[in-house]
């Protein structure tokens, strides 16, 4: 009578409650990489199939904000305009308009100081982005869900996710700006893109044009987690729009260059199945320690 | 020329020319607060061409008239070209671009090309009934 009983009271006790248990952080991810690349419907029924009209934008824009929020931190919209990158298309055509979410994870010691995370939201039409660049959004959550942990933090970290990246880095740029004019003082720019792809299941990533300093931390972190770190030269992707007014700023991708890279990028193949979610795992692991390395110092 | 006795003469040409003009100045206000430049400067050399084009002769106050009219034309084809661009070659990837085809650009497209017509015909009609 007293064995049958036990497993009833075990049900009572966990099941009754009404609360689900939490998730493990990588099925967190998945479950923000399958919404965010339509694979899952969101909980208010909406399907983000792309994230490329100013609609399928603003959609995935209340998803960040929400997701921001679920962390316990208050998610931020910067609304921006910018002129067109031919200064004789802004005789014919309205300008760039989009706008960045973004949040500030405090420091627990007093500091002006801040370092930026950032992955931009948008895809090109009709292509669901599922690692471009959902995967990256992906690991910006789960580097603030860890962080948010870490009890010392000597600066403050602000994760960004930005609108237009397809278009000439636009969101990107507007934030930069932001950071400039408001005179934010930055110590370094971390941009990941397209991060969810890992063939040969090295675990390597590519660290794009980083000063001597980030790449020491990243190459010693990356030894220390058995990751190989690349470094390249390549320029196309939100960083830049940081180096371009002075900030400490690099990119972190899959291996583009060395040629174990996401294939069906900007397609309309690039879907949550081909997600390689130990590479996410693991990249998340690798920023985070990277993170907290700069946050304790 | 007498800038106003001008104007009174020919209400419904000047009327054109004042509302492509009021245009592009809004248009190009609305991109210096943002930190462009070259659409003011346009106007601004468009707006002071014509206003000296007043005090020299009518042909050439015509000529530059025209002129105008001929630019907000092509303003008009241009952005309709683009549109069909898009139309036709789906590939086109630039979505800030695509989404500025909706029904009031291209209304305003009409607009600017139904203006750009109506002030080289007006400009076309006989010297007498119009200045």
């Amino acid at each position: 009578m007293h064995k049958s009983l036990i497993p009833i009271l075990f049900s009572l006790i966990f099941l009754n409650t009404g609360e689900e248990p939490p998730l493990k952080l990588i099925d967190e991810q998945k479950k923000i990489i399958a919404e965010l690349s339509g694979h899952s419907k969101l909980e208010n029924g909406k399907t983000i199939s792309s994230r490329s009209t100013k609609e399928e934008r603003q959609l995935t824009r209340e998803y960040l904000s929400n997701l921001i929020a679920s962390t316990g931190l208050k998610p931020q919209v910067q609304e921006y305009k910018l002129p067109n990158v031919n200064p004789l298309v802004d005789l014919l055509f309205e300008p760039f308009a989009g706008a960045n979410v973004y949040t500030i994870l405090p420091s627990t010691n007093q500091s002006d100081d801040y370092i930026v995370f950032g992955a931009h939201f948008d895809t090109e039409r009709n292509c669901p982005g599922a690692i471009d660049n959902a995967t990256g959004i992906a690991i910006g959550y789960g580097l603030i869900e860890k962080l948010i942990d870490v009890k010392e933090r000597n600066v403050n970290v602000i994760l960004v996710f930005f609108d237009q990246e397809e278009e000439d880095l636009i969101g990107s740029q507007a934030f930069a700006k932001k950071l400039k004019k408001e005179k934010f003082k930055i110590l370094s720019v971390h941009t990941m893109d397209t991060m969810g792809w890992d063939r040969d299941e090295d675990s390597a990533i590519e660290l794009e044009l980083p000063t001597n300093y980030l790449k020491d931390i990243y190459i010693k972190t990356g030894k220390r987690l058995g990751i190989p770190i690349y470094t390249t030269k390549v320029n196309s992707t939100d960083h830049h729009s940081f180096r371009e007014l002075g900030f400490n700023a690099t990119g972190l991708t899959d291996e583009l260059v060395n040629g174990d890279y996401a294939p069906y990028k900007d397609t309309a193949k690039d879907t949550y199945e081909t997600v390689n979610f130990n590479y996410v795992a693991s990249c998340t692991e690798l920023v985070y320690e990277v993170a907290k390395t700069l946050i304790e110092q | 020329m007498n800038i106003l006795k001008s104007i009174y003469k020919s209400k419904s040409l000047y009327a054109m020319l004042g509302i492509s003009m009021a245009y592009f100045l809004f248009k190009s206000f609305q991109y210096l607060i943002i930190g462009s430049y070259v659409p003011i400067l346009f106007i601004a050399f468009m707006v002071i061409l014509i206003y000296w084009s007043f005090t020299v002769t009518r042909t050439t106050h015509y000529r530059i008239l025209k002129f105008w009219a001929i630019l907000v034309i092509f303003w008009a084809i241009a952005r309709f070209g683009v549109w069909l661009m898009f139309k036709i070659d789906v590939t086109l990837t630039e979505s800030h671009i695509r989404e500025q085809f909706g029904i009031v650009p291209h209304v305003v497209s009409i607009l600017m090309l139904c203006i750009g017509i109506g002030i080289l015909r007006q400009i076309k009609k006989p010297a007498g009934n119009n200045v």
